[in-house]
């Protein structure tokens, strides 16, 4: 019997992954995406329970080291790393999980290089990129306000978000010291669209969306991507390895199905959507005479300048009870105001400043006993209702740049349940890090003074804050200097493309699948353009 | 499974109900008002046969540390205590078992928080947040005029 052979293999069926398989269906080829993880439903998702804050720091942890379902890998995070990697494996991918704060990177993002002479430009900018933006936009559905003075103009999208009484006491602290906010592009719909219900404010948009409001990729994509000819989704498939042929181009995969089985799927063209973790990950897997240091790794850079945004947060307490634990969970104002780099401060580069809610009853009380602010004993309600409901938790996005010895390699030892080796952080945080987060701290504290917090907290670098996982194959026009050339293709092997946060040359100081789906659709773009000769 | 039961009811059985109830009322007594429980009336141990039935046995030996606390400085088993002796003890546990007490207190704030009761107590509705979702008010988009006025400053 004749090999079956796909014309697209997409490896992974999160934002880019989806988007990819989306553009791509405009081929009329066969187009296969493989995912390791399966469908959610809605109606398991925390937010149906009572115990939902339980079920969010467990079974829907950000964590795949806490978690440990089938679909997950584990990360050695804790040996070299300061931070640990939150991601999540399903149709959707780490969307399931996102906060869906959606901004976009500023055109100063995209020439790091130019204007502040370190890291390296993009060989692409923001205005290639922005229809495919607008695009995802209105695909997705994104919910904000146009006329924010910090970006160029944008389309009109659905209204904000609410911010609540929070937000009006934030806005005013912001108005007091001069300093840029504005509501954040969020990519959670707060009109129905598309066949969507509104967002009703359920509140634990991090552990998935009973609502179906967040706009993850299962609910937005992949109905839309399936219903086109030519186009599947394998679930619960795991891949082990790209393989290549005598010429050394890929030729497909080796993966493990849904009962371990291991099997093999041809393909004339391999895109790898995984993440910046999954990707190099794969890639260092796949070893062959011709790649014997990983695939498409003859630079020396696949699993190099991994990018984390070191996250810090610093909460403020008030007098008054603002039912701030209320409303999506994710910002309800950003500001831009210290992203861009500033020559009177002493580090290059910036941050973004995230205005997010309080937490609720369960959270409230245990941060309470270890902050030492809430007490066991006759004294506990009294304490409770102080601090509940009042918070106010300003998040920072620091920049961080490319450094080649923040890395993920293979682990030596580590293996997922299926015997795949797991892959290994080994991150630390540089010098010019340090002093933009004490610096930023420093914002955050003069922020919540001016609001009137009667009590503050800060904390920076946040262990679990590994979210936005960038720069392991980083895309350039020079092979020696990067993976993939300015339309995702690997410079070494002609028919393997990366679509995935793994593309990026720096990070910027905002959260980053609004730019990994515009370059998903930028990319398949290109390929779509240029299908007859994508080989030369 | 109905091994573990058997064993889970022995552990259970071997657990001093009336001192760990009184342990529990002195970690968070009822409110003066009588808004909120007791944290002995929230079913804490059913929360960890349901969750992490292995802390039982970690309970069990802890409160016999609390009773030769007691019966050291008191003279007394800790439920004969009046409550300011008990509140006392209390402290010397939390100082003296603070890996286990952060545990346990974690957990019991898990359990404490979710209770019914609890929640009517605190003013809010006992369901989970979907299908109701909650209202929020949008916020005044006004106080944006400042930052329109300043207009563009990015490079």
């Amino acid at each position: 019997m004749a090999e079956d052979i796909v014309d697209f293999l997409v490896i992974g069926a999160g934002p880019s992954g989806a988007a990819t398989t989306w553009s791509l269906a405009d081929t009329g080829t066969r187009i296969m995406c493989m995912e390791q993880g399966d469908w959610m439903k809605q109606k398991d998702y925390p937010s149906n329970f009572r115990n939902w804050e339980r079920l969010l720091n467990t079974e829907m942890s950000i964590s795949p080291n806490v978690r440990e379902l089938k679909s997950d890998y584990p990360i050695n995070d804790t040996e070299n790393s300061p931070i640990s990697i939150a991601n999540f494996n399903a149709v959707g991918g780490s969307s399931i999980l996102y906060a869906a704060h959606f901004p976009r990177f500023h055109p100063f993002d995209f020439k790091v290089k130019t204007l502040d002479g370190v890291a390296d430009d993009w060989p692409i900018d923001y205005f290639q990129l922005e229809k495919f933006y607008d695009l995802n936009d209105r695909i997705i559905g994104v919910s904000g306000l146009v006329g924010d003075p910090a970006y160029p103009p944008k389309k009109a999208r659905l209204p904000p978000i609410p911010m609540g009484e929070m937000g009006n006491i934030m806005a005013r602290a912001f108005n007091k010291l001069g300093w840029h906010w504005w509501p954040p592009d969020v990519a959670i719909i707060s009109e129905a669209y598309n066949g969507r219900d509104k967002c009703i404010n359920l509140g634990p948009c991090v552990s998935g969306c009973t609502q179906g409001a967040k706009s993850t990729a299962d609910v937005t994509y992949w109905p839309i991507a399936l219903r086109k000819k030519g186009v599947e989704l394998k679930t619960n498939c795991r891949v082990r390895e790209i393989t290549i042929n005598n010429d050394g181009l890929a030729n497909g995969v080796i993966y493990y199905n849904e009962e371990g089985t291991e099997c093999r799927q041809r393909a004339e063209v391999v895109i790898i959507a995984c993440n910046g973790v999954g990707t190099p990950r794969l890639l260092l897997n796949s070893i062959s005479k011709h790649f014997p240091d990983g695939l498409a790794n003859r630079s020396g850079y696949v699993g190099k300048n991994l990018m984390l945004h070191p996250w810090g947060r610093v909460e403020g307490f008030f007098d008054q009870d603002l039912k701030s634990h209320l409303g999506p969970v994710g910002c309800c104002i950003s500001s831009q105001e210290f992203c861009d780099t500033n020559t009177n401060r002493n580090f290059l580069r910036g941050f973004g400043l995230q205005m997010n809610r309080g937490t609720p009853p369960v959270a409230t009380a245990q941060e309470g006993l270890i902050n030492d602010d809430i007490h066991l004993g006759k004294n506990h309600h009294e304490e409770f209702k102080k601090y509940f409901g009042s918070k106010i938790s300003c998040h920072i996005c620091f920049e961080d740049l490319p450094e080649i010895n923040n890395s993920v390699t293979i682990d030596p030892e580590l293996k997922d349940s299926n015997g795949i080796p797991a892959p290994k952080i080994n991150y630390d945080i540089s010098e010019n890090s340090k002093k933009m987060i004490s610096y930023g701290i420093d914002r955050g504290r003069e922020l919540m003074e001016a609001a009137g917090a009667r009590k503050i907290y800060s904390e920076a670098p946040m262990r679990m804050a590994g979210w936005h996982l960038m720069g392991t194959a980083r895309m350039g026009k020079n092979p020696e200097e990067s993976v993939v050339n300015e339309w995702g293709r690997s410079h070494d092997v002609k028919n393997l493309f990366i679509v995935d946060a793994s593309l990026f040359v720096t990070s910027a100081s905002v959260n980053p699948t609004s730019t990994i789906q515009a370059l998903a659709l930028y990319i398949s773009d290109h390929i779509k353009n240029n299908i007859s000769n994508l080989f030369d | 499974m109905q091994k573990n039961k058997t064993k889970y009811d022995q552990i259970i059985k071997n657990i001093d109900k009336v001192t760990f109830d009184s342990l529990l009322d002195i970690m968070i007594p009822e409110s003066t008002d009588g808004k909120m429980p007791s944290a002995k009336e929230v079913e804490f141990k059913k929360y960890l046969i349901e969750t992490n039935p292995s802390f039982l046995k970690e309970i069990g030996s802890k409160l016999k540390i609390l009773n030769k606390l007691s019966k050291d400085i008191y003279k007394l088993n800790f439920v004969d205590l009046p409550n300011q002796n008990k509140e006392e003890i209390f402290q010397k546990l939390l100082k003296f078992e603070g890996i286990f007490m952060k545990k346990f207190s974690h957990q019991f704030m898990d359990c404490y928080y979710t209770n019914d009761r609890v929640l009517e107590g605190l003013g809010l509705e006992v369901k989970p947040p979907f299908p109701d979702g909650n209202i929020v008010e949008s916020g005044d988009f006004k106080l944006l005029e400042p930052v329109i006025q300043r207009g563009k400053f990015m490079r």
